[in-house]
């Protein structure tokens, strides 16, 4: 009497295998197309930030996406197909994708989270020979190199700096004794609280590099060895210095990047420090009252020493070799003369890693200022600045719990100790999507510096 | 669309992996092994073999997902097929016992229309999400109307959400009806009535949020209800006026499912009570009759079950004018009242009607409770009393006609001469 569309199990699941069957035969077919005819599709993962930082997202999204235009229209019949993700997924997204034997083949990230991608053995060392790459002169090449291969490949470096409202701050302050001076006077200054963006202001108090130690050294981190005396009095000279800034009214600590920026934009600050990929948007906020120039360090001839990013490129473990091929042949397009000059003149924020191309200094001042800068910062590779990246959120609730006078100096040098060691859980309230695996998994077996 | 297409050749970039397609073809193995013993053994769908068979094949695969992992070569896809066929074991394991507690028509129908689909929805958006990641899915743009970008998302959810709000809600609705009736001691009528307001309510809440989700433009909407408004003065404003109506009976109450209504001069039972018309159920001949709402909003309508459900019932025989009026009201009341589907209160009553050509002409009454019982329940009676009215005596009288022949006219003389 009543005829209603439905629809009938037995039919349904048996078309399952029929399906599976068409991909099968899909699958084979196109194996035989891209073996005979067309050179194929290719899967590129693209991470450069995750949750608040947006900017770094953002700019690098845009820049690939133009690379990926270009190499197709001198490539024709490639395919590549971009996924982004944030930070804090790619490692779980990478770990499903491998399960499936479905990995991409060409992964950009950041150095942390490549550096657990790496050690997790879900990325390939490179198959490109040194003498491939020796023309392009590739800076930080060598932090990389395991054996005659690398195990990634740096892409491009996005410093950070000092942005500032150029009419409320005529120049930049020079030291972090200026800053808080200007501080006082009625500047208003932002300050984040992510310990690899701070970790400049430890340049005056010798803490950088302790802290960096504690982190990653696997001599102290498996040993379980705290910091030595000198070193503690380095880190808690640094740490009281944080209090007594926060209490000035005119320094705000905030939790992101991305809220310091939006500060800026709004003019509700009037100096931040920030990564160079903000500038595009900051300038597009505050034209020419946009400036920037680098931290403030000891003195003029001592700046400080911020941690730079590096984004870089890995290789998938699951692809064809065909698949591998094309993969390692976008990823010397992306480092060519060309490609790098054009990622660094087309968003102002990135600094190429090729040697080859000359960065227009006297043309550009924000390009000086990010050269300058990044030639006294650290730069992150697969031992040096990867916890740093990985305990970042447990880090900056101690450190937001040191600047509120919540915990003593001491109490935090403990804890941040303590977390570095594994001696404790973090007491974090929300601690970051990226895994932080044992100290001993995150490190690769051998230093590549 | 061009980028849903390049996105969707993207994974052919993945299919020529041998990894992948290894790991298709010892997913397609046991399948097809089922699949042929399936179409071998025909099994019926109340069996539960098709269940044991099924729990073989997920077996199969969690072993050669095993094997192939300790080769060191990627088993997720196995794991994932195994995955999907356990829970849809475990769903069909589930139906296979729901059809031993309720009405196995019901099941099925329900299973097939929400269940079945929802599991091929969430299974397929699960393995997407796994290639592909949903979200990155979601967000390629497909057109742009109404000055709202429709992503992939958008128009996924556009086109399911309102089937999945309709046939889901079934359920919690009926859930929900059944306690309250329970628990208030709600008549059925009510009851149902209830079940298709808060129905209504749900799709309504449900087509809002959906409205809200794909971020339709509010001028958009109100220029697509000024366009409605102009249609509704025109060409669909039947269509408005019977949802109106509907409604508008629904609070009423005078026809709701479970209703016993005169239609046409037969009574039927309302089955539904739909935006647009409701459905009856004649059960003189088992039609469903789809009544428009307007109808019952206009025109007078004669309800068996307004305010009890009782019928009043009459039937009409004839007795010689030779037997005693009073002892034929007596057999007549007593025969009634014999019959187990009469009610004794408000008791039998029988009248004289009328003093006919060829009898007394009398009438009895009597009360039913199943108001569409009339007809099978007027035929009882009318054979008790047939029986009754021999054994007592009692002659049904029918008209006689006499016909009487005159008599042939005699010859005429011949003539003389």
């Amino acid at each position: 009497m009543k005829r209603r569309f439905q629809l009938r199990l037995p039919s349904a699941f048996g078309s399952f295998p029929a399906l599976l069957s068409l991909a099968f035969l899909l699958g084979g077919c196109g194996a035989r197309q891209l073996r005979f005819q067309t050179p194929g599709n290719l899967q590129i993962l693209i991470s450069a930030g995750q949750g608040s930082d947006q900017l770094a997202q953002a700019s690098i999204q845009k820049l690939t996406s133009s690379m990926v235009q270009e190499f197709m229209r001198v490539n024709p019949g490639v395919n590549l197909h971009l996924r982004f993700v944030n930070e804090a997924d790619v490692v779980s997204t990478l770990r499903e994708k491998a399960a499936l034997g479905a990995s991409p083949d060409l992964i950009i990230t950041r150095s942390a989270a490549a550096a657990v991608l790496a050690s997790d053995g879900l990325t390939k060392a490179s198959g490109l020979e040194p003498q491939q790459l020796d023309p392009l002169r590739i800076r930080f090449l060598s932090r990389f190199r395991n054996g005659n291969h690398f195990r990634a490949l740096p892409f491009l470096l996005q410093p950070n700096l000092a942005c500032y409202n150029r009419r409320r701050v005529p120049t930049p302050p020079a030291t972090i004794a200026e800053l808080l001076v200007r501080a006082e006077s009625g500047t208003l200054v932002g300050l984040p609280l992510a310990m690899d963006e701070l970790l400049w202001t430890t340049t005056g108090f010798r803490a950088g590099h302790p802290i960096l130690e504690l982190l990653d050294e696997p001599a102290r981190v498996e040993g379980r060895k705290p910091l030595g005396s000198v070193e503690r009095g380095y880190v808690l000279a640094w740490l009281r210095w944080l209090y007594r800034a926060n209490v000035n009214p005119n320094i705000q600590f905030l939790d992101s990047s991305e809220e310091l920026v939006q500060r800026l934009q709004t003019r509700q600050l009037d100096w931040i420090s920030c990564n160079a990929t903000a500038i595009p948007r900051l300038k597009r906020a505050l034209g020419k009252d946009l400036a920037v120039a680098v931290l403030p360090g000891v003195d003029e001839d001592e700046p400080a020493e911020p941690m730079a990013r590096l984004l870089l490129i890995s290789f998938g473990r699951d692809s064809t070799p065909v698949q591998r091929g094309l993969a390692e042949r976008f990823a010397l397009f992306v480092l060519n003369d060309f490609s790098q000059n054009n990622l660094m003149v087309r968003a102002i924020g990135n600094l190429p890693v090729n040697q080859n191309v000359i960065v227009p200094v006297k043309a550009a001042p924000e390009l000086a200022a990010m050269e300058r800068s990044l030639e006294h910062s650290i730069v992150p590779n697969f031992r040096e600045g990867v916890r740093i990246r990985l305990l970042g959120e447990p880090l900056k609730q101690l450190l937001k719990e040191s600047v509120y006078g919540e915990q003593s100096p001491e109490e935090v040098l403990t804890a941040i100790e303590a977390l570095a060691l594994g001696t404790s859980a973090p007491q974090s309230p929300a601690s970051e999507s990226l895994p932080s695996p044992s100290p001993a998994s995150t490190l690769p077996e051998k230093s590549f510096r | 669309m061009t980028q849903l297409l390049y996105l969707i050749g993207g994974w052919l970039g993945l299919l020529v992996r041998g990894a992948v397609l290894l790991q298709l073809l010892l997913i397609a193995l046991p399948l097809l092994a089922y699949r042929a013993w399936a179409l071998r053994a025909k099994p019926s769908l109340s069996s539960w073999h098709p269940v044991l068979a099924r729990l073989v094949v997920i077996a199969v695969l969690a072993l050669v997902a095993l094997v192939v992992a300790r080769l060191g070569m990627p088993s997720g896809l196995i794991g994932l097929a195994a995955q999907l066929l356990g829970v849809w074991t475990g769903l069909d394991g589930l139906r296979l016992l729901l059809r031993r507690f309720q009405p196995p028509q019901e099941v099925e129908s329900y299973w097939n229309r929400a269940v079945l689909p929802m599991y091929l929805l969430l299974a397929v958006a699960g393995l997407l999400d796994r290639v592909e990641g949903l979200g990155q899915l979601g967000s390629i743009p497909l057109l742009n109307l109404f000055d709202t970008n429709f992503t992939l998302g958008k128009f996924g959810l556009f086109i399911t959400l309102p089937y999945f709000l309709v046939v889901l809600s079934e359920l919690p609705v009926f859930l929900a009806g059944t306690a309250l009736s329970r628990l208030a001691g709600m008549e059925m009528g009510n009851r149902k009535a209830f079940e298709l307001i808060l129905r209504y309510v749900l799709v309504g809440i449900g087509l809002l949020w959906l409205a809200n989700r794909i971020g339709l433009n509010g001028t958009a909407i109100a220029a697509i209800a000024g366009g409605l408004s102009v249609g509704l003065g025109f060409g669909i404003k039947e269509v408005f006026s019977n949802f109106v109506s509907g409604l508008w009976l629904l609070f009423e109450g005078s026809v709701r499912p479970g209703e016993i209504l005169v239609y046409e001069g037969d009574p039927c039972e309302v089955r539904k009570l739909g935006l647009r018309a409701a459905t009856l159920w004649r059960d003189t001949d088992n039609a469903e009759l789809v009544v428009p709402n307007q109808n019952f909003f206009t025109a007078t309508t004669t309800t068996f079950s307004g305010t009890d459900t009782r019928r009043r019932c009459r039937v009409l025989i004839g007795a010689s004018y030779r037997h005693d009026p009073n002892e034929v009201i007596r057999v007549l009341e007593a025969t009634a009242l014999a019959n187990s589907r009469v009610l004794p209160q408000p008791a039998p009553q029988g009248r004289l009607l009328n003093y006919g050509d060829s009898s007394i002409d009398y009438e009895l009454y009597y009360w039913i409770a199943d108001p569409l019982s009339n007809g099978s329940i007027a035929s009882e009676v009318r054979r008790a009393l047939w029986h009754a009215f021999r054994d007592n005596g009692i002659e049904i009288p029918f008209p006689q006609r006499v016909l009487h022949q005159a008599p042939p006219e005699s010859e005429e003389p011949e003539a003389l001469g």
